[in-house]
């Protein structure tokens, strides 16, 4: 037999489908739930025991209305396109949310002239809404708020980020999509005809799973894994930077009722105050910057919270919420940013590379889905769906 | 303890209570709590047997055995409780007895362990007894999704039970060391019970329970690598982990043949109110349960 009949043979015995989805997070999920709803048959590999268990069910659990992106990029057109399609996803599928609104507030005369970019380039992305108010009205509204002026953000709101991977989940599986847990893509090879994948489970134990089509959407793992597929080029995968985001939670009360948010600074949207549906505040993200690139797919993140970076919290909350009590910050959280620019490389883009892109039939790459990857879930899945339908 | 008969506690008695109304009202209740259908969700994994079977052998008439020096309890029911402990989501349990007592010193019984009456006077029994725990697993709910199984476990204790008129004192200590939560219980309950017809019997009780800081962790605590945007990070500390009320009602068809019934209020304390994964700090169980004494 030569190599050819062997390979051949092997290739006959190789189990296939048409579409593998690489991670149950958000938008693993949605494209999931995509190309199921348009028949496709649809294996998502995922490699911890649960959904959504990295940076979707690790952020703010925020709808974002689509204001801070650069005009026509990917994350301005998808986030505000996947806003409405979010909304309205939600309302139909009972997925809990709330259009709370939020607050951009200016802390000095400074920060006030900023304020006008803002919604200068929330207009130019589609988002009309937003409306400038004074000190004395923002406080008005909200009597714990130090500011010299704000913007408002209507469309603004929050999310159970949980409830809605669920959604996408039982929506997929409706439509014959098929979720394997603790199964985790360790490698993969172009054929001629599609993409075989080598998962492993649990138990260590291999199998080879080829598809026509491949979407990566392992998020932190996205190019650890597009490095391992025998067949792309490895210069087309782009550098991968993970930037920890910090969470506190306010012990007690908290005098909100819309999400307070600073003006913007550098790659992250500043510590910002969310409050989650049960009602409770929280502030973050921080940005912490770690070194190096996951080449150790087995190795557990740290998620720990230092308790010492409160003091950074303390001093950014209280700029805007000056009466913050002493002690009442709690380590609640954090999560992990897969970023595309280094420290201080001000914001990249979605990164989504199609055959058009890297010249593998088939083949989709998400690179960089940091926020507002949850908000743009459902406009980034009928992107994907597109890509690889054209 | 282990099925030894109450009949010195509960069951002598008339008083000249005439709750004619209570059995009726409590089954109902019981059975609304118990049978919420259309609305309780799969059976979970926390299933507090020891609490919601009680009813079931707590009184016993007097009654010559037929299997000699045995004595054998069973029955079968459901209970309505939490999906967890701290859930606020409801769920179905079954509930199996099996009770089996020889000669009043050992029992056997799936609602209280594998013990011995090793100490037995007329208001007083003690003893020690192993107990299970049927831990939680993280496919209960979707609130627990990530966080560590806590497997089966197996407790050693105490139990130190003492009677006086128409009261029951009650408490145990026990210490899981079967690969399960890994932690300290003290419990201590009193209860009152009066039969106020030849075949209805009620009986009013209260029950607290302290955990240590292995148990709260095993059970409350989130860790750094499960702290999620609805769970957030938390260390749970030992203390008292709950405190319960209840009203149990036991009809007798016969001698050997019959219904009881509970509904119980329970309220979630100190750090185990305060954790992220107790989503209602106070909630109702009930259960039904038919059985036979042989």
């Amino acid at each position: 037999m030569t190599l050819g009949d062997r390979r051949a043979k092997l290739r006959a015995m190789i189990d296939r489908v048409d579409s593998i989805v690489v991670g149950a997070g958000v938008v693993g999920l949605a494209i999931a739930r995509q190309l199921a709803l348009a028949g496709d048959e649809v294996i998502v590999l995922e490699a911890a025991d649960i959904i959504g268990s990295g940076t979707s069910s690790r952020n703010s659990e925020v709808i974002h209305a689509g204001i801070y992106y650069a005009k026509d990029s990917l994350k301005a057109r998808f986030c505000v396109s996947g806003k409405a399609k979010l909304y309205e996803f939600c309302a139909a599928h009972g997925v809990a949310h709330r259009n709370c609104g939020k607050l951009i507030v200016a802390t000095s005369a400074d920060e006030l002239e900023v304020l006008d970019g803002i919604k200068a380039k929330a207009a130019a992305n589609g988002v009309d809404d937003l409306y400038e108010i004074s000190a004395a009205e923002a406080i008005a509204q909200e009597p714990a708020l130090a500011c010299t002026g704000a913007l408002v953000s209507p469309s603004t709101g929050i999310i159970d980020s949980h409830g809605l991977m669920l959604a996408y989940q039982g929506e997929a599986e409706d439509h014959g999509a098929v979720i394997a847990f603790n199964s985790r893509a360790v490698g993969g090879r172009v054929l001629g005809d599609g993409i075989a994948l080598r998962v492993r489970s649990e138990d260590g134990g291999e199998m080879e799973l080829a598809c026509s089509r491949l979407i990566n959407s392992a998020g932190l793992y996205a190019q650890p894994m597009a490095r391992t597929i025998e067949g792309l080029d490895p210069e087309k995968v782009p550098a991968l930077y993970y930037c920890k985001g910090n969470y506190f939670s306010l012990a007690g009360t908290q005098p909100f009722s819309r999400l307070i948010y600073p003006v913007p600074a550098s790659a992250s949207l500043g510590v910002h105050l969310t409050i989650d549906l049960g009602g409770q505040a929280r502030f973050g993200p921080d940005q912490q910057w770690l070194e190096g690139e996951v080449t150790d797919l087995y190795e557990p993140i740290d998620y720990v919270v230092e308790p010492s970076r409160a003091d950074v919290f303390y001093e950014a909350v209280r700029r805007y919420y000056p009466a913050l009590p002493d002690d009442s910050l709690k380590p609640a959280y954090s999560g992990m940013r897969p970023k595309l620019q280094q420290p201080g490389g001000g914001v990249e883009d979605f990164l989504i590379q199609g055959p058009s892109d890297h010249g593998v039939a088939g083949l989709i790459n998400l690179y960089g889905i940091e926020s507002p990857g949850l908000t743009s879930s459902l406009a980034i899945a009928e992107h994907v769906a597109a890509l690889l339908h054209d | 303890m282990g099925g030894v008969s109450m009949n010195g506690l509960f069951g002598i008695r008339r008083r000249g209570l005439r709750p004619g109304f209570l059995l009726p009202l409590t089954i109902i209740l019981s059975l609304s709590v118990a049978l919420p259908i259309g609305e309780a969700d799969a059976e979970g994994r926390y299933n507090d047997w020891e609490l919601w079977t009680s009813s079931a052998n707590a009184v016993l008439p007097a009654k010559q055995g037929s299997l000699g020096p045995f004595r054998l309890n069973v029955a079968a029911g459901a209970a309505a409780a939490p999906e967890y402990l701290g859930s606020d989501s409801i769920a179905m349990k079954p509930l199996p007895l099996v009770d089996l007592n020889y000669a009043g010193a050992l029992f056997l019984s799936t609602q209280q362990g594998v013990g011995w009456n090793m100490w037995r006077k007329t208001t007083l029994r003690a003893g020690p007894r192993i107990t299970f725990d049927y831990g939680r697993l993280a496919s209960d709910s979707p609130k627990l999704a990530g966080l560590p199984d806590i497997e089966l476990g197996t407790e050693l204790g105490l139990f130190l039970e003492g009677f006086s008129g128409a009261w029951r004192f009650k408490s145990d200590i026990r210490q899981e060391v079967g690969g399960g939560h890994g932690g300290l219980l003290l419990n201590g309950e009193v209860a009152w019970g009066s039969r106020w017809s030849k075949n209805a019997s009620i009986i009013l009780g209260g029950r607290m329970t302290y955990m240590d800081d292995t148990y709260a962790e095993s059970y409350f605590s989130i860790a750094a690598a499960n702290a999620t945007a609805g769970r957030s990070t938390y260390a749970a500390a030992g203390g008292f982990r709950d405190a319960n009320a209840y009203v149990q009602l036991i009809y007798d068809f016969t001698q050997a043949f019959y219904v009881s019934t509970e509904l119980r209020g329970t309220m979630l304390m100190e750090q185990a109110a305060d954790s992220p994964i107790s989503e209602s700090d106070a909630f109702f169980t009930g259960s039904v349960m038919v059985g036979y004494r042989f």
